[in-house]
């Protein structure tokens, strides 16, 4: 009896457990899986085409549950949708590129079909395959032809293209106007007078600082931002950090004078003028919340991270102010900005019409070369949208279509929803607009890696006054060269 | 004297036979060992496989034999790595060890408000981990941070606590602490409870004091405990990853990186899921190492 029991009450348990895990029907799309978790997408009917066939897909931009102005457009949009491509089911779903949990989703084959992501991923997402060679797509549309060589360049491999770019920038130097205006540092029209090089930079920060009590050159150094930004400082000073030979190794040559000139240059700033923030251990995330509450002046950073100073932490749009990035002090020095923004990838597993559908939609959004008045108006509603959540609207980069035409269209379509001094940013969009900013594009081999070792360096300035910038440059070079350049110029790395 | 030779069964049918017999036991155990084999050695034995291949995502794509273990170990900021989790472990047992034994000890010999003491002590366990940490952060904030405003009360400079390369390993540890003891406190507080308590009475007839019955009846008393505790302490800590990641990103200058801290930057930050799993393999090894030696030590003690 005792064992009849045991046995029917272990029965019960194995019923109970294969409940709990048994897996629901697979899911075929993500979304559909995002719908099992009860987060509900948006998404729109289709009937099938003459074949009978209905093509599904899913695409990121889901907006948040207490966006009213954007679920009303994305509404507007699945309707357009609906009625130009019957054919075509579209399901919206919340996936923010993050470059944390973006692996294990590509691995479970949770990618919606349409996703966004930034230049600086480019190497890692497409040499583990995770974005679908789409150069016959672009060709069909005849879009390989139109979108600005310089971004083509940084998501195409031999000759193939992986992705579509859709926003970029060049890195400028962010200006508190506010702060400026407390040191007396603006014009008789009330604009920031902006540093012509890297000493009047650092005379103007210790001059606010000592106006306004407030710690004023903000340096990121966490999450790989330590690296990112000290290229940017670098290449300002004429340093360079990976040199390709003839034979087709690379050589690491960031312990040049140039770039040691440009770490000292942090050192002195954190230690000789003491301007840098106090909490050195931090990303931008810091920066946006130090500038929303103007407690920093000056910085670097792309213009579309100013949204994340605005809307996060309520930062007044009248108080930001832009110019394009301040040269070293030495005979090398330029002002140069670091090319940036972000693309679209269509997951690899999608077929050509999954593909093709995603391009329509797309064109829907507005995010296509042929300006007609239905993409117009759809720029018009996205810029409605920004508007309405508090985002800077008017302040534009690096145009990512080549077409004269299209900017000054565009900056007509969105005019009335420009919710910022423009003048504040003309020194930034005057040289990003009229081609006359030198980009730079990111190191072409092993960039995370080496920004990772980089921020240890800038950690190692900012928080130790004996460090030595030489020595640490020269160990950083040592390590890179071993640990990854001889890797990759042996030919056993994939990068 | 007659030697009886029974014919051996084959392994099969001995083992459908051991299941027959303990056909109750089996099915009993059977949801365990499902979770225990997708859940803890199915992953473990992957990881093993993975770290011995060239991956792409999470998928391996070419046999590579140690190739992923030589590259993790040549690396410069491994032996940082594997320094620094030594010296978290070393902390953790300076700081966290006796702390958990000292406050079970209070908690036993506490005649009112038993329940709200315990539940302060347990409290921190109960706070989110990550929470923790950035509370931590926030304490430890080189200017608004509580920790430099008290000290600024008392007229003292400021101290950079988590931007020192010498102090940032024992802040976090400090974090780790004030996180983990009160659990810790609690079985230890459980293992007191159960001492007998005649033989205190013995001892205080013999004119025995405060310390000489803690140290002659407590502490032996509870010694079992103090090996689980060691042992459970050193494999968790050895584990240090969440922490620095939220606290310190590894810096400054890669003085709180750990070795789970490496394994997740390959894997998350440089999708090198073949060299993460090269690291957890090592921190696997290093564990059971530490294991087999501690109990190889305690035995000899003990004989």
């Amino acid at each position: 009896m005792k064992k009849a029991l045991s046995l029917a009450l272990a029965l019960v348990m194995v019923f109970a457990l294969a409940a709990c895990t048994a897996p629901a029907a697979p899911a075929k799309e993500p979304a559909q899986s995002a719908q099992a978790n009860g987060d509900q997408p948006a998404d729109s009917n289709a009937v099938p085409d003459a074949q009978g066939e209905i093509i599904e897909i899913s695409v990121r931009g889901k907006p948040k549950e207490t966006d009213v102005a954007g679920k009303e457009i994305l509404e507007k949009r699945l309707n357009d949708m609906a009625v130009k491509y019957p054919n075509i089911k579209v399901e919206v779903v919340d996936f923010p590129y993050d470059v944390n949990t973006f692996l294990p989703k590509a691995a479970a084959g949770q990618l919606p079909t349409l996703y966004n992501t930034y230049f600086t991923e480019a190497n890692k997402i497409i040499s583990q395959g995770f974005s679908m060679d789409i150069t016959d797509l672009m060709k069909d549309w005849g879009y390989d032809s139109k979108v600005n060589p310089a971004y083509l360049e940084m998501i195409s491999r031999d000759g193939r293209i992986y992705g579509l770019p859709v926003s970029g920038y060049a890195m400028g130097m962010w200006y508190s106007n506010e702060l400026f205006k407390q040191a007396g540092l603006v014009d008789a029209d009330g604009y920031p007078t902006l540093p012509k090089n890297s000493d009047e930079l650092a005379q103007m920060a210790v001059k606010i600082k000592e106006a306004t009590g407030s710690k004023t050159y903000f340096f990121p150094t966490q999450n790989n931002q330590g690296g990112w930004y000290f290229s940017q400082l670098a290449w300002s000073f004429g340093g360079e950090f990976e040199q390709y030979n003839e034979d087709g190794t690379y050589t690491a040559i960031f312990n040049s004078p140039e770039v040691v000139m440009a770490l000292q240059w942090l050192k002195d700033m954190r230690w000789t003028y003491d301007v840098v923030q106090d909490n050195i251990l931090c990303d931008m995330t810091e920066m946006h919340k130090l500038f929303a509450i103007d407690q920093m002046a000056i910085s670097q950073s792309p213009h579309d991270q100013l949204n994340g100073s605005v809307t996060s932490y309520n930062g007044d749009v009248t108080h930001y102010a832009m110019g394009p990035i301040v040269p070293g002090a030495n005979d090398k020095g330029r002002s140069v900005g670091l090319l940036g923004g972000t693309f679209e990838c269509i997951a690899p597993n999608a077929t050509y019409e999954q593909a093709d559908a995603c391009f329509k939609w797309l064109e829907n959004e507005g995010i296509t070369p042929n300006l007609t008045e239905e993409t117009l108006q759809s720029l018009k509603d996205s810029a409605k949208v920004d508007n309405e959540n508090g985002k800077l609207v008017g302040v534009l980069g690096i145009p990512t279509w080549t077409d004269p035409e299209y900017l000054s269209k565009r900056k007509e379509a969105i005019a009335e929803y420009v919710n910022v001094d423009l003048k504040m940013f003309d020194p930034y969009t005057t040289v990003c607009e009229n081609g006359e900013y030198e980009l730079h594009a990111e190191h072409p081999v092993y960039c995370q890696e080496l920004y990772k070792i980089l921020d240890s360096c800038v950690q190692a300035v900012l928080t130790d006054k004996n460090a030595d910038p030489q020595a640490l440059l020269d160990k950083a070079v040592d390590d890179f060269q071993r640990d990854y350049l001889d890797k990759a110029n042996a030919g056993s790395e994939v990068q | 004297m007659q030697v009886v030779t029974r014919k051996k069964r084959p392994l099969g049918k001995r083992v459908a036979h051991a299941i027959r017999q303990d056909i109750g036991a089996w099915v009993l155990m059977l949801p365990s060992l499902i979770i225990f084999t997708f859940f803890v050695w199915q992953p473990l034995v992957n990881g093993l496989i993975l770290s011995l291949y060239e991956t792409k995502g999470f998928d391996p794509v070419r046999f590579v034999g140690l190739k992923n273990f030589l590259d993790v170990i040549s690396e410069s900021s491994f032996q940082s790595a594997v320094a620094n989790t030594f010296k978290y472990t070393l902390w953790s047992l300076v700081l966290g060890f006796p702390l958990p034994i000292l406050t079970a000890v209070m908690l036993n010999e506490v005649k009112r408000l038993k329940g709200f003491f315990r539940f302060t002590v347990y409290f921190p366990s109960i706070v989110p981990g990550v929470a923790a940490a950035i509370m931590w952060e926030l304490i430890y904030h080189p200017t608004s941070g509580l920790l430099n405003s008290v000290l600024a009360l008392f007229g003292a400079n400021a101290v950079p606590w988590l931007q020192s390369q010498n102090l940032v390993i024992p802040c976090i540890v400090i974090m780790m602490t004030w996180k983990g003891f009160g659990s810790t406190a609690i079985l230890y507080l459980a293992s007191l409870q159960g001492v007998n308590q005649e033989l205190y009475e013995a001892a205080m007839i013999d004119g025995a004091g405060v310390f000489r019955k803690f140290w002659n009846i407590t502490l032996p008393s509870i010694s079992g405990m103090f090996s689980l505790m060691l042992v459970m302490q050193i494999i968790s800590v050895f584990q240090v990853m969440y922490e620095p990641l939220t606290m310190t990103d590894g810096g400054p200058n890669n003085a709180s990186i750990s070795l789970m801290l490496t394994s997740y930057f390959y894997g998350f930050r440089f999708y090198q899921a073949g060299r993460a799993a090269a690291v957890g393999t090592i921190t696997f090894l290093f564990l059971i190492g530490l294991t087999v030696l501690y109990f190889h030590l305690q035995k000899k003690n003990d004989s």
